[in-house]
């Protein structure tokens, strides 16, 4: 598959990114003041709790921080959720493909860090990498909402946060409703 | 367990429809038949998943049997090491049995000469762990193939094996398929003419299906039928002669979708294929169309939800018929197809018969592709019925499926009136025997985007059980009157395949672990055996070196049913597991996972 074929491949995905930062931009203020989400790479994070001659995991990082439990980041991670078609695979939390989201374990560890670089390096038993394919700020707030769907009540998010439903609206519509070319079949 | 008696002695109205027939026509058998070629005189050897070419799955056998299974024990035991969903056909030749696992796909052979059948290789094939992260409904694999003292199979990740039967040595691997599109492998090939045929799974992940020839010996592509896209890929040709008026013209793979969308759309080969050494035809149907979501691709698709009829030799198409055109409820094509000659108003014909996703029984003609009946076996809404004229179903439009409404109560269910899990077929008692499902399911179309390599769904569905509240049935059918002689109700999903006997057994496994024996002239329980996990394996009977007949079967749950103890799916999301959830939330409290084969004999 040459580099070409592959940005073809990603057009479509994009460009529905980009409808919905431009669309949630005014509203959650967190993408706007914070630029270096787009780019930053979190802190290397453990996925154990065993450490060797003493220690624990570092706290998590301003930016970990101002995603995690965020009513906004929350909202828009659940249709991130959707778009990206991480909901093909758990679905709304039970899991299928994927493991279950919303019961209280985790393979790799359940702070949003973590959840972050499971979503971002992927993980070897059938979790892509998404790193370089979503934005940043989209994977932490991806992250955010699958920390959600199984965080006690009192840290789900702040006001105005919702319960997520069962089947999270689309937002928008997609710039075409069915690909005139297929992405990933330009051979 | 219930059952139900549909007339008073299956075996007085066989009596006497043979008699009916014999007056009629002296010289015809009036039990349909497996064809000989399709079926030859038992050997006691199991070496394909579904026995024989004609895919019985019946044993000759009848050491065993409704007097004496009542003393049948576990005669010994082989832990699988895995703990996904144990789908796979034990398989028998040369005095050793051979078990493939799910992923990671362990191939073990046990020395069946000796006492507790001893391991004597086992062969450790290391599929890329990411493949489980495209097989939609556990990562199961439905069996190995022996032939010519070579063993087959595949592994999720795309490849088929050659090994030396004799020794585990391997002797040629392929890779045919890419995970990186969504493509794996879960079905059992089937060996026929030096040929092994191997096709994908993926329906769920845009894939497009495809059925492939390997040479046996080298592994080497020989032909590869597409089931969607130009006539040139789907290798129709001149010979190609479909019945149905609506399904011939050019590149109809193309044209009955929106630009591109075949591409994408589906139509994986991952069930069953049956072979007619007389027509030298191979019969096999192709997976729904992709994305579940029909609003995203009018038109038919062909050939998705399709039987088709080709040339092993070659590939070509020679007949197709499509089941579910525009399919909106991922009804698969891929169950098993059992070939029979038997009496048709007065005549005999060839056909074949195939209980399908959709809940009606196709009888066909498997010379010409001409549709005989389709009889439902199950609850069905659907469909009202299927024309007879032009072979497609009467799409009921309470229950076609939309964007933005959640459409209830429409059964069968994505998983179908019955799934893969195979039937069997006794030519001593005439009737087949039916694993299936007793569910419906609510659906709710979404706009889904393709993103290569990942789901490509677009649905949002929640099963249910169906009416009278039990999940499951086993219904014995009777194809040459088109109605059940009897069924048992089980409350789980009758999610393992069938295995009939001439010790007029038959025997299936339940979800809760129950390996169950009953009487096939009239379902009434014989033995049963509890395993360690949920059974949705393949019984097997074979004649052991000893020269006593044994029966065999996998234990350990999961598969697309059993998905919520394999996985550890969560039960608060009814929508998990494409739906399944929904209709399984119990099934933690019921089983646990772990594979294990179990093989039963009689003391000696």
């Amino acid at each position: 598959m040459s580099s070409r074929s592959r940005n073809n491949r990603w057009r479509g995905p994009t460009l529905i990114a980009a409808t919905l930062v431009l669309g949630l931009a005014g509203t959650t203020g967190l993408r706007a003041q914070d630029k270096t989400a787009l780019t930053a790479t979190p802190m290397p994070v453990a996925v154990t709790t065993l450490f060797p001659g003493g220690g624990a995991m570092p706290p998590l990082n301003p930016v970990a921080k101002k995603y995690d439990g965020n009513a906004q980041a929350i909202a828009a991670g659940a249709r991130l959720f959707d778009w990206y078609n991480c909901s093909g695979c758990h679905f709304h939390g039970a899991g299928g493909i994927g493991p279950a989201l919303m019961d209280d374990t985790w393979i790799y560890g359940g702070r949003i860090d973590q959840i972050y670089d499971s979503i971002a390096r992927g993980r070897p038993n059938g979790m892509p990498s998404w790193q370089g394919k979503i934005p940043a700020n989209e994977l932490w707030e991806i992250a955010a909402y699958v920390r959600s769907l199984s965080a006690p009540e009192a840290t789900k998010g702040g006001p105005g946060e919702t319960e997520p439903k069962p089947s999270p609206p689309p937002v928008g519509t997609p710039p075409q409703a069915m690909p005139q070319t297929v992405p990933g079949y330009d051979k | 367990m219930k059952i139900s008696r549909h007339r008073r002695s299956s075996g007085m109205f066989l009596a006497g429809a043979a008699i009916a027939m014999a007056l009629a026509m002296p010289a015809i058998a009036a039990m349909p038949t497996p064809p000989a070629s399709a079926a030859p005189k038992d050997d006691g050897q199991w070496p394909m998943a579904a026995k024989n070419y004609a895919a019985t799955r019946f044993s000759s056998l009848d050491e065993i049997n409704d007097k004496d299974v009542k003393n049948l024990r576990a005669d010994f035991t082989f832990s699988l090491g895995t703990k996904a969903g144990a789908e796979a056909a034990p398989i028998v030749a040369d005095n050793t049995m051979y078990v493939i696992t799910p992923y990671p796909n362990y191939v073990y052979a046990l020395d069946l000469t000796k006492p507790g059948a001893p391991l004597k290789w086992q062969f450790i094939p290391k599929p890329a762990p990411a493949s489980q992260g495209v097989a939609c409904c556990d990562v199961v694999n439905r069996g190995v193939a022996f032939s010519d003292g070579k063993i087959f199979f595949n592994t999720l990740d795309d490849q088929t094996f050659a090994l030396d039967a004799a020794t585990g040595k391997m002797l040629w691997r392929a890779k045919v398929g890419n995970i990186s599109t969504g493509e794996s492998m879960t079905m059992a090939p089937l060996v026929v003419k030096g040929k092994v045929l191997v096709g994908n799974s993926g329906g769920e992940f845009g894939v497009r299906g495809w059925l492939t020839a390997l040479d046996a010996n080298t592994g080497k592509i020989v032909w590869r039928a597409y089931s969607t896209g130009p006539d040139k890929d789907v290798l129709i040709g001149p010979d190609f002669h479909p019945f149905y008026p609506q399904d011939r013209g050019k590149d109809l793979g193309v044209t009955t979708w929106p630009p591109g969308a075949w591409k994408i759309g589906g139509g994986t080969v991952w069930g069953w294929i049956a072979y007619d050494p007389d027509l030298n035809l191979i019969y096999y149907g192709t997976a729904n169309p992709g994305p579940w979501n029909q609003e995203q691709r009018p038109g038919d698709n062909l050939w998705t939800t399709t039987i088709f009829a080709r040339d092993p030799d070659t590939g070509a198409a020679k007949w197709a018929y499509q089941m579910n055109p525009h399919d909106e409820h991922d009804y698969d094509g891929i169950n098993e197809i059992i070939l029979l000659d038997m009496p048709v108003a007065g005549k005999m014909r060839k056909v074949l018969v195939h209980p399908d996703r959709n809940s009606y029984l196709y009888v066909i003609d498997r010379t010409t592709g001409e549709l005989i009946s389709a009889d439902a076996y199950g609850p069905l809404n659907s469909y009202t019925g299927v024309d007879m004229k032009t072979g497609r179903p009467i799409v009921n439009p309470a229950k076609t499926t939309k964007v933005g409404t959640i459409v209830h109560d429409i059964c069968p269910t994505a998983s179908g009136g019955k799934d893969w899990e195979p039937s069997a077929y006794s030519p001593l008692t005439g009737l087949l025997y039916i694993p299936h499902e007793n569910m419906c399911m609510d659906w709710e179309d979404v706009q889904t985007n393709y993103i290569e390599g990942t789901p490509y769904v677009g649905a949002t569905v929640v099963m249910k059980p169906g009416p009278g509240g039990n999940r499951g049935e086993v219904t014995a059918w009777d194809p040459v009157t088109r109605k059940p002689v009897w069924q048992v109700k089980e409350d789980l999903p009758a999610y393992s395949g069938a295995l009939a006997t001439a010790g007029n057994l038959v025997f299936y496994g339940t979800m809760d672990g129950w390996f169950k024996a009953v009487d096939a002239k009239t379902g009434a329980l014989k033995w049963r055996f509890k395993t360690g996990s949920g059974i949705v394996g393949q019984p097997i009977a074979f004649k052991a070196p000893d020269g006593h007949e044994k029966i065999a079967i996998l234990s350990g749950v999961g598969g697309w049913a059993g998905a919520i103890v394999s996985g550890n799916l969560d039960p608060h999301d009814p929508t998990g597991a494409l739906g399944m959830v929904g209709a399984m939330k119990d099934l933690k409290q019921r089983t646990t996972p772990g594979g294990m084969l179990y093989v039963f004999s009689l003391p000696q």
